[in-house]
């Protein structure tokens, strides 16, 4: 079968694309084209050399200046040490953080074991958290046409819970 | 338990033991959290540092799993302590280099430890011989749910668990299995195999030894991933490729008896007889050796050492617990002696 994209090489990673509002499309794809959409990680990677290697985005807020409110950790020292100083880090320097983490993580959402003090509340936050859960498992089951309504109801949660804010 | 008897004790995990134990020595389940109102052990204080290891002392305490437990402060071990507990694998160089506020527990069984301002305020992990990651996992998870509801700790629900580096956010959770695999390595397709594990995004460094050259053919597979998969997803899949490896690792020792019994019988012989006999060995080639007789006493060839006893050995020979063992400090050259000296005797017992 050959790339759905280059239609030159043969394809070897077949992925499914769920959006919001559309059906789901199932497409085929050569190793390069896929690299082209991200879908490869690099196999190996040092924490270092991520850090080194987003530095622009980085240089821009050293200069500027940006500190953590909380512990007074400035990013380029966490550039340089690779360590944030408080559990506010992640908010204060999340537009730097962000690229990072998507390099290192290769998700966005934890879907994971949430603390029973946090579960137990019927909030948004938790709800969320169920949610991703359960795309995560429909899309392990191939069940796409149920992936694309929570994919939707999430959005649906996301912005009830930024209801105002500007932007998004 | 008193430190003096805690050193002298059997480490849970050298049992030797437990499913699939001829190749994989050791499954461990490790979990990073963190308190939600104090800054992470590198911006804090001494003193911030003590408050946050006495509330977290407190708590560990508190629970049953832990009565009996052995609690140690970096304050009050000796460099070459800290060394042994390094060695013996309770305890991360990174918190051997701590100079205040840190601390680490161990169970009575020696398979829980909970190490306290490591990087994150707690790192806390479960140890077993054998392929039983979900079980250190049961443990774990078990101990992470009564320590929540006495700390509170940091979390995000879009990120999970906040750690102080972000390779660890989300899960928190660092699932790995030491493998032992001369039988890759004398067929040489070990590379071939971990460029496959390497590509799954799972990490494979060899135990001992920097970079690719592993000492004694003993390598640990980890996750990489920590956001956006659950625990059990994490688990199932190292549990996975690691039961692929264990097959091909098994192929390659079916097929090395079959083509080259000699050859494999010889390198058995010839390593149990330096080991017995040397008086003058470095760690390096007590390592390579014993684990080349490791694999003799998994395959039959040699009946009279026990998995224990090597294991034991490969712990005991290393250069902190030289020293412990014989009281006193020892330079390079005479740490090589005592290493001949300890070999011999310890396996002259087993003839």
């Amino acid at each position: 079968m050959l790339c759905d994209i280059c239609k030159e090489h043969i394809a070897t990673i077949h992925y499914t694309e769920v959006l919001p509002n559309s059906k789901p499309k199932t497409m085929a794809l050569c190793e390069s084209c896929a690299k082209k959409k991200n879908l490869v990680a690099a196999a190996q990677f040092s924490v270092a050399d991520v850090l080194k290697g987003l530095t622009e985005a980085a240089y821009a807020v050293e200069e500027s200046g940006k500190t953590c409110p909380r512990c007074r950790l400035t990013f380029g020292k966490f550039r340089k040490k690779g360590r944030l100083g408080c559990a506010m880090c992640y908010e204060a320097f999340e537009p730097n953080l962000q690229p990072i983490l998507d390099e290192i993580q290769r998700d966005k959402q934890h879907v994971g074991k949430v603390p029973k003090s946090i579960a137990g509340q019927p909030g948004k936050a938790a709800q969320l958290a169920q949610l991703h859960q359960k795309l995560k498992e429909v899309i392990d089951n191939e069940e796409f046409e149920e992936a694309a309504v929570l994919r939707d109801q999430i959005q649906a949660v996301k912005d009830e819970m930024e209801g105002g804010k500007p932007g998004k | 338990m008193k430190f003096e008897e805690f050193i002298k004790s059997q480490k849970g995990w050298l049992r030797g033991n437990g499913p699939e134990s001829e190749t994989v020595f050791s499954s461990r389940v490790r979990l990073a959290r963190n308190l939600a109102d104090r800054l992470f052990p590198s911006r804090a204080t001494p003193t911030e540092k003590k408050r946050a290891r006495d509330q977290i002392l407190s708590a560990v305490g508190s629970i049953p799993h832990f009565r009996g437990c052995t609690v140690l402060k970096i304050e009050e071990l000796s460099d070459i302590d800290k060394q042994l507990f390094v060695e013996s694998n309770l305890i991360s160089r990174e918190l051997a280099s701590k100079k205040v506020g840190s601390a680490v527990v161990v169970d009575s069984k020696e398979v829980v430890t909970v190490m306290v301002n490591e990087e994150d305020h707690i790192r806390m992990q479960a140890l077993l011989p054998g392929l039983r990651l979900t079980k250190c996992w049961e443990i774990i998870n078990d101990i992470d749910d009564r320590l929540e509801r006495k700390l509170g700790f940091a979390f995000s629900p879009r990120l999970g668990y906040l750690t102080a580096c972000p390779t660890n956010v989300g899960t928190g959770i660092r699932v790995s299995a030491m493998l032992h695999l001369p039988g890759l390595i004398l067929s040489k397709q070990i590379d071939q195999v971990l460029q496959a594990v390497a590509k799954l995004h799972l990490a494979v460094r060899g135990l001992y030894g920097e970079g690719t050259e592993a000492f004694g053919n003993l390598f640990q597979v980890s996750n990489q991933q920590t956001l956006g998969k659950t625990e059990s997803d994490i688990i199932t899949t190292l549990e996975k490729v690691v039961l692929q490896v264990v097959e091909t690792e098994k192929n390659a020792r079916k097929a090395l008896l079959k083509t080259n019994a000699d050859v494999l019988y010889d390198r058995v012989g010839r390593a149990y007889g330096i080991l017995s006999n040397a008086h003058i060995i470095t760690s390096k080639e007590t390592i390579d050796l014993l684990s080349t007789l490791r694999m003799g006493v998994d395959l039959g060839i040699i009946g009279d050492v026990d998995r224990q006893a090597i294991n034991e050995l490969l712990i005991f020979t290393q250069p902190a617990h030289l020293q412990r063992i014989n009281g006193r400090q020892l330079d390079a050259v005479s740490r090589d002696v005592e290493r001949g000296n300890l070999l011999r005797s310890r396996l002259a017992k087993n003839k």
